[in-house]
């Protein structure tokens, strides 16, 4: 039983059933309503970020469904990134597209993806300089000397821990 | 936000929204399959386009927004109606928890859940929605059916537990 998706950029993706009920959306959705022979539109997401989730969901397809508790705790550890998984984020080519995937991961309900990526954004942060994160985010600083002054004097106890 | 981006995520509402009406059509027809597959392309267009990711296309059109939520408020509580005449209660819920976490207190979708939490058989969670949706809507009829209906329902409940308890327990005495 096969699953036909349709990207944003209108690239289309035959997919095992099993994959695409990765996301819960969609495994609510060929629940709720049936099989059917028609294409499901994924109007959020390019055909290139899906094809990337796709690859996640078909590597993990025989993963156990876990507990929303579970995942919790997991997603607070900073343990537990596998070894296919790691070389998935080592594979994505920029924050951009890593943003990406994180978005669609939201869009199609795929908690297992979704905390991996933002465990792995999480990781891109810890310990970096404010101008550092800046960079990586590309977000512009829109302090003025004296607020940021302010803000450092405020949380000098933080930098010594 | 840029114009262009703006004006995508307009479009996509807007099939989402046709797609919406679509399936109150098919509602309307009592044929609620088609119905719900109409509200889930509806979602699949509208949901996602108010990222509430940090880094996430930011969307600086309050009015956007707003029109966004409205939505995907509309589509999620006539799924969970449509869920419930199909006997998907648990299903039902998840809709109606989805409208809660855009907009707590919608006395629709607490009105539906609390139904659905009593079709299961799931009294106290029956009654905190309920009560919350009478407390906005203290004249609607349905609520107030509904309230009462738990009580019966529950009240039932307890006796055949009861009953059940008495049985199990003369069989313990007996040997």
């Amino acid at each position: 039983m096969s699953v036909t998706l349709s990207s944003s950029d209108n690239q289309v993706f035959t997919v095992d059933k099993e994959i695409a009920e990765k996301s819960v959306l969609l495994h609510n959705m060929l629940e709720d309503v049936g099989e059917s022979d028609n294409v499901i539109p994924l109007p959020n997401v390019t055909g290139d970020i899906l094809k990337k989730v796709i690859e996640y969901c078909e590597y993990h397809r025989n993963d156990p469904v876990e507990i929303e508790e579970e995942l919790e705790d997991i997603s607070r550890s900073n343990t537990g990134i596998g070894n296919w998984d790691m070389k998935y984020l080592e594979n994505i080519e920029s924050n951009e597209v890593l943003f990406d995937i994180t978005l669609a991961a939201n869009y199609m309900d795929i908690k297992p993806l979704l905390n991996l990526t933002c465990k792995h954004i999480a990781n891109m942060i810890r310990g970096k300089k404010p101008e550092e994160i800046r960079a990586i985010f590309n977000i512009e600083n829109d302090f003025t000397p004296e607020e940021e002054e302010q803000i450092k004097r405020e949380n000098e106890w933080a930098s010594e821990c | 936000m840029n114009k262009q981006a703006e004006e995508d995520k307009r479009k996509k509402l807007e099939i989402g929204q046709e797609n919406r009406l679509k399936g109150n059509e098919y509602f309307k027809e009592k044929d609620y399959k088609k119905a719900l597959k109409s509200y889930y392309t509806a979602l699949l267009y509208t949901t996602g386009l108010k990222s509430n990711l940090e880094f996430g296309p930011k969307v600086n059109n309050e009015q956007l927004n707003d029109d966004i939520d409205k939505c995907l408020i509309s589509i999620y509580n006539n799924m969970a109606l449509c869920q419930m005449k199909i006997e998907k209660y648990e299903r039902a819920v998840q809709s109606c928890t989805k409208v809660l976490e855009i907009e707590d207190f919608n006395d629709k979708a607490l009105y539906r859940r609390g139904k659905s939490y009593l079709a299961l058989q799931k009294f106290d969670l029956a009654e905190k929605d309920l009560k919350k949706a009478s407390n906005i809507n203290s004249n609607d009829s349905g609520i107030k059916e509904a309230l009462n209906l738990l009580k019966k329902e529950k009240a039932k409940y307890e006796k055949e537990k009861n009953e059940e308890m008495k049985k199990l327990s003369k069989k313990m005495f007996e040997k």
